[in-house]
């Protein structure tokens, strides 16, 4: 396989698709098109703006009245899709080994909500799973045969074992999952496979879909730097963005749930973290040793970047308005009927302070910036991943606006524009 | 006075005290019906402002809440199936009815009962955890409010059936029974009266009937007297004449 460093026969083989693609930028929404939409009357005007934009044709054939938020989403991921497989279509080696890595991650997507919606013990005909089938998304979507042989399986250790050994191994992903099942394996060495299957069991599939994904953005990672060159470079730059991130959210998140028990910080959640980017080894150490908010702080001191964002991270009151029942009535006195009041009272979220970094909003804005600076380089295969996940940005904004819209709030703000001039 | 009105019974004494002391009753338990049909009113109304004020916060708790879940699902991504994946053996939240007392009247109420709140930020790890939790958050509060209102409208509706019925008899108790049997009084005193009347008369006709039959005894009395006293004189002369 012939890596990205030799420019010389770059535009030989990739010329095309690369100019292709840099006429594509011109598809992004502008500031313009966003300030048009943000001040749409309602969905059904929504529509009518988008059709002056690169998304003209999205809705079409949609009635006006049924326009929302999802089906802006969806919509707009089948229109990448095709994009998407267009150029696919075109790519030499191995441009197509890595617009095939990208459309892993939504392959993984597939299989994990299949495996939820079975788990859940939906009938493999039932409306259920042809809902999910309808909603993942259409990058990672595999032919219906698979798809329905994977809701097929039991919802057993067993079942999963076969489902592996039967279905997975036919799809590119199914690696992930057998390593995943090695490893966990391995790990119950003592217990043999009766361990590993008990492991199996009890694991949320939170926790495999997170443990699957870190296996993917390694395996990934790794292939990126096999290609060498500014691909390697632009590359790595964006995926251990993305392994911090995850990296980071994921101490984040887990501050307030199981895993920030000292028992379990820094085995099960360290055994979360991506084992690339900046933070790895040593930072993800540190992190796996965190129990506040503040500590994480402390340890992102030292990467100027991450630091920065932390910092920079949009603070959001947290809303303590939660209707509770405690207000109980009521009425003439009748006191002896105060005992039968409703039982309130949550237990008070924030401590201490009612603000909370919105994080991970933070990551969005920061993302979106270096993956425009990967999509105006030049010879190189990031800006194939840029385009994608920018454009999935764009998606996103555009079913949050369709969300304000519905709900008539003008919290606009969360919208992260691409290439704001 | 008509046969409406009044219970067909045999005007004496006797039934009239029988019916003055139903009569006694009858208002007592208007009087007290009253009472409770102005204590469920009241109760009443005061529900109905409160299902009006629920019924308003819920339009806001309702459109808190989807848009909570709109924020979720812009920093977490689709997070639908993996909240699905749980297995909840034990609810979140119960509902127990229980029964209370207003004005005697038993009115259902229910009664919240909230379980182990399953930690949801765990779903969205690698992004929006924090999200999913407020969501959640939000979710719990309408759902709190929910069943308040629904707890409130059978209130409602139950005590709208009780006070139905008390108003139905309050109105039959003052406007059928209580005149009723006023009128069976009233029927019962004329009646006597009228019989005392009656009464009255017949004694004066007899004592009429007497005085005639005394003038008339009295009257031959004297013609009796009369005729002995000519015998008498009778004799006196035929002795004179025999001596």
């Amino acid at each position: 396989m012939q890596g990205t460093r030799d420019l010389t026969w770059f535009n030989v083989q990739h010329g095309f698709l690369e100019a292709l693609l840099k006429g594509l930028r011109k598809s992004f929404l502008t500031d313009h098109d966003y300030t048009n939409l943000r001040e749409c009357k309602g969905l059904d005007d929504l529509k009518l703006n988008l059709q002056e934009t690169d998304y003209g044709d999205v809705l079409e054939g949609v009635e006006a009245n049924k326009v929302n938020a999802k089906m802006v989403q969806q919509k707009c991921h089948e229109k990448l899709a095709k994009e998407f497989e267009y150029i696919r279509a075109h790519a030499n080696e191995p441009l197509a080994s890595f617009m095939d890595y990208i459309r892993y991650e939504y392959q993984i997507q597939t299989v994990i909500s299949l495996l939820k919606a079975t788990t859940k013990g939906y009938e493999p005909a039932s409306e259920e799973i042809q809902e999910v089938m309808d909603t993942c998304h259409p990058l990672g979507k595999f032919d219906e045969s698979v798809m329905r042989s994977i809701t097929a399986f039991d919802s057993t250790p067993d079942g999963l074992e076969e489902l592996y050994a039967t279905v997975l191994v036919e799809i590119p992903v199914g690696k992930y999952f057998s390593q995943f099942l090695a490893e966990e394996t391995e790990k119950s060495s003592v217990g043999g496979v009766e361990e590993a299957r008990t492991r199996l069991r009890e694991m949320p599939l939170a926790t495999l879909e997170n443990s699957i994904y870190k296996l993917y953005l390694e395996d990934f990672h790794r292939f990126c730097l096999s290609l060498e060159g500014e691909t390697a470079e632009q590359m790595d730059r964006i995926l251990s963005l993305r392994a911090d991130m995850i990296s980071i959210n994921i101490t984040y998140n887990s501050l307030r749930t199981h895993y920030n028990n000292s028992a379990e910080r820094e085995s099960s959640r360290k055994a979360l973290y991506p084992s690339f980017g900046a933070l790895y080894p040593e930072g993800t150490f540190e992190l796996a040793k965190v129990d506040s908010e503040a500590g994480i702080g402390a340890v992102l001191q030292k990467y100027g970047d991450y630091s920065r964002v932390w910092e920079s991270a949009p603070t959001r009151q947290i809303e303590q308005d939660y209707y509770t029942g405690d207000d109980e009535e009521d009425v003439e006195g009748q006191q002896q009927q105060q005992e039968s009041g409703l039982v309130g009272g949550l237990s008070s979220a924030a401590g201490g302070s009612n603000e909370e970094r919105d994080i991970a909003q933070a990551f969005f804005q920061h993302t979106v910036k270096v993956l425009e600076t990967a999509f105006d380089g030049q010879f190189h295969f990031a800006m194939f991943y840029a385009y994608v996940k920018l454009k999935e940005q764009e998606a996103k904004n555009l079913a949050w606006v369709a969300t304000c819209l519905k709900m008539n709030k003008s919290e606009f703000d969360r919208i992260v524009p691409i290439f704001r001039k | 006075m008509s046969k409406d009105t009044r219970d067909n019974v045999f005007p004496t004494r006797q039934m009239e005290q029988v019916y003055k002391a139903k009569e006694k009753g009858a208002k007592k338990g208007y009087d007290l019906l009253k009472k409770k049909r102005d204590a469920l009113k009241k109760r009443f109304h005061s529900l109905a402002s409160q299902i009006y004020n629920a019924k308003n916060n819920l339009s806001e708790e309702l459109q808190k809440a989807y848009f909570a879940l709109d924020e979720a699902g812009w920093s977490a991504g689709n997070f639908k199936h993996k909240v699905l994946q749980g297995q909840y053996a034990e609810p979140q939240m119960a509902v127990n009815v229980i029964h209370d007392n207003v004005a005697g009247v038993r009115i259902p109420k229910f009664h919240l009962r909230e379980g182990q709140v399953a930690n949801t930020a765990e779903f969205g790890l690698a992004g929006g955890g924090r999200d999913i939790e407020r969501a959640q958050k939000r979710w719990t509060s309408l759902l709190r409010l929910l069943v308040k209102t629904a707890g409130l409208q059978t209130q409602f509706v139950a005590l709208d059936e009780a006070l139905k019925l008390t108003s139905r008899r309050v109105n039959a108790l003052e406007n059928v029974l209580i005149p009723r049997i006023e009128g069976t009084i009233h029927y019962i005193i004329s009646e006597l009266d009228e019989m005392e009347r009656e009464e009255t008369f017949r004694v004066k006709k007899i004592l009429e009937n007497k005085r005639i039959h005394a003038e008339k005894e009295v009257e031959r009395m004297q013609q009796h007297k009369k005729q002995m006293q000519g015998e008498v004189s009778q004799q006196d002369t035929e002795q004179g004449e025999g001596e």
